[in-house]
């Protein structure tokens, strides 16, 4: 065992020359190295930290966002339930009303067309009786229903009481002309009969006028200022009328029927008896359902 | 039978005999500076290293981490010093698998020109950081009669260091000698491999005595703190 002191120095020398290189050339930059790495490892480490509290700071605000618009959509679709429940509403009542209307327009038009009818079949009754009527009498008895009326109105008129008579008579003296009215032509002859049989009941002196004739009623109408007797069909053609209007009531009629129907049936047909029965009382003579007329008037 | 590189001079220019020593020194110095350099000039600034600076990186932070548990304190101008230590004996102690090689740490006089840098640090890292006084002061601790002693202490652990890692080398470099002329194959390569773990233990254990000695030198004695702290 020996100790080269020349050695010794070169080793020192080798020693401290090895450590100033190695802390030149691996100390040092690896040191710096790693010193880098760790400073941008921490600095990623904060911006995440950072970025994580901006993403959590942005959660929250999205969630309170979230919260609010949640709050808000209910209000919405409550103001949209509200709203839409409005319009319903109206809508309804605007097709309930609009309902209403057509209905009402529908019933003046059923109504219309029920009267159009109602009046045709007076008249084609009316006509009909009357030429039935001439036909069966020119045809069976050589005469007419014209010349029959006007004996019958000659005779009547000579039967006049005395209240009607004098009403007349007043008329006259008023200075209101007579006038007798005609449902059809008549001759000159029956003309001179119907007023001798007028002056006889009333007073020579009256002027009569007979008009040319009517197409708007048959039978006599004796008028005078405004006191007026009729010997026509037109009560019997009333009744007539009314059984038609019976068989096709109105709208409004067939509803309080139904109704009626629905609360008690006897008293619909008790209705349909009497109708009849006054369709067979009608025949009993026209004289007095002419005076009857005749007073109603005055 | 000559065990010392000393003895196996190569060239001598001008008086200055080149042996195996300093040849096998310069070897070690020329291997750990290059591949300084290589590391140097490669140093990847990224979050991901080369293999081999990241091998580097375990190696001088592992330095750096010791250092840190030995000393109580960040490593900082200790690192160079202690590392060096580390590093140089471990790479001359690793290189005997290389046939034909003799490591430095071997000859007495390579352990002994390590245990006087390191009887110079001590001292010197020591006046460093608390001042000559301060330093000079440890020396009479816990009382003055304790100086011969502390004296004493320091030349003696200087010589320990040299002669533990000197001894360890040279035995090993011995033993694998006269294994060889008895069985040339078996038992040399499980030597060696021997060896290669001795000589890791011994750098390690002559770098840690050395950052022992200069931390200790750097902080007051045990008497001494608990003197400063009865006089607070």
């Amino acid at each position: 065992m020996q100790i080269d002191w020349v050695t010794v120095a070169a080793q020192i020398v080798n020693f401290l020359v090895l450590a100033w290189l190695l802390h030149r050339f691996l100390y040092g930059p690896i040191t710096r190295a790693m010193e880098r790495r760790e400073n941008a490892i921490r600095t990623r480490i904060e911006e995440a930290e950072e970025t994580r509290e901006q993403a959590e700071a942005r959660a929250r605000e999205l969630e309170q966002e979230r919260a609010e618009l949640n709050a808000r959509r209910e209000e919405i679709l409550e103001e949209a339930r509200e709203e839409a429940r409005r319009l319903k509403d109206r809508l309804q009542q605007e097709a309930r009303a609009e309902v209403d209307e057509l209905r009402e327009a529908w019933r003046a038009e059923l109504d219309e067309d029920r009267n159009e009818f109602l009046a045709a079949m007076r008249t084609e009754a009316r006509e009909g009786f009357r030429t039935l009527a001439d036909d069966a009498l020119r045809a069976l008895a050589d005469t007419t229903l014209t010349e029959r009326m006007a004996e019958a109105f000659a005779a009547r008129v000579g039967d006049l009481d005395e209240v009607d008579a004098e009403r007349l008579r007043g008329a006259v003296r008023r200075g209101e002309g007579l006038v007798i009215t005609l449902g059809s032509d008549v001759s000159g002859a029956l003309r001179g009969t119907l007023t001798a049989a007028v002056r006889k009941a009333v007073g020579d002196e009256v002027e009569i006028d007979i008009p040319e004739s009517s197409d708007d009623f048959t039978g006599i109408r004796l008028k005078a200022g405004g006191e007026t007797l009729d010997w026509t069909l037109d009560a019997h053609l009333d009744r007539f009328a009314d059984r038609l209007a019976s068989a096709f009531p109105t709208e409004d009629a067939r509803e309080t029927q139904d109704d009626d129907a629905n609360g008690g049936r006897g008293a619909g047909d008790s209705t349909l008896g009497d109708s009849h029965g006054g369709t067979a009382a009608g025949g009993k003579g026209q004289a007095s359902d002419a005076r009857e007329g005749a007073a109603g008037d005055g | 039978m000559e065990f010392s590189p000393d003895a196996t001079v190569f060239a001598e220019v001008g008086g200055f005999a080149l042996n195996a020593t300093i040849l096998w020194t310069w070897v070690v110095m020329a291997i750990l500076v290059a591949i300084s350099l290589v590391v140097r000039f490669q140093v990847r600034e990224g979050f991901v290293p080369s293999r081999l600076q990241a091998f580097l990186e375990v190696v001088v932070e592992e330095i750096r981490r010791q250092i840190r548990e030995v000393s109580e304190s960040e490593p900082g101008r200790f690192t160079a010093f202690v590392g060096t230590l580390f590093l140089f004996i471990a790479v001359s102690n690793a290189l005997t698998v290389l046939p034909g090689y003799i490591p430095p740490t071997a000859s007495l006089s390579t352990t002994a020109g390590l245990a006087i840098c390191v009887l110079v640090a001590v001292p010197l890292y020591g006046i460093a950081e608390r001042g000559l006084t301060a330093y000079l002061r440890n020396y009479i601790q816990p009382t003055p009669f304790m100086l011969p002693f502390n004296v004493i202490g320091e030349a003696s652990r200087t010589l320990a260091l040299a002669i533990r890692l000197y001894g360890n080398m040279m035995s090993g470099t011995v033993i694998v000698g006269i294994l060889i002329s008895i069985t040339p194959f078996l038992f040399p390569v499980v030597m060696q491999l021997l060896g290669l773990l001795t000589g890791m233990i011994q750098a390690y254990i002559f770098a840690i005595l050395a950052m022992v000695y200069i931390a200790s030198a750097t902080r007051p004695r045990l008497g001494a703190r608990k003197g400063a702290t009865d006089a607070d």
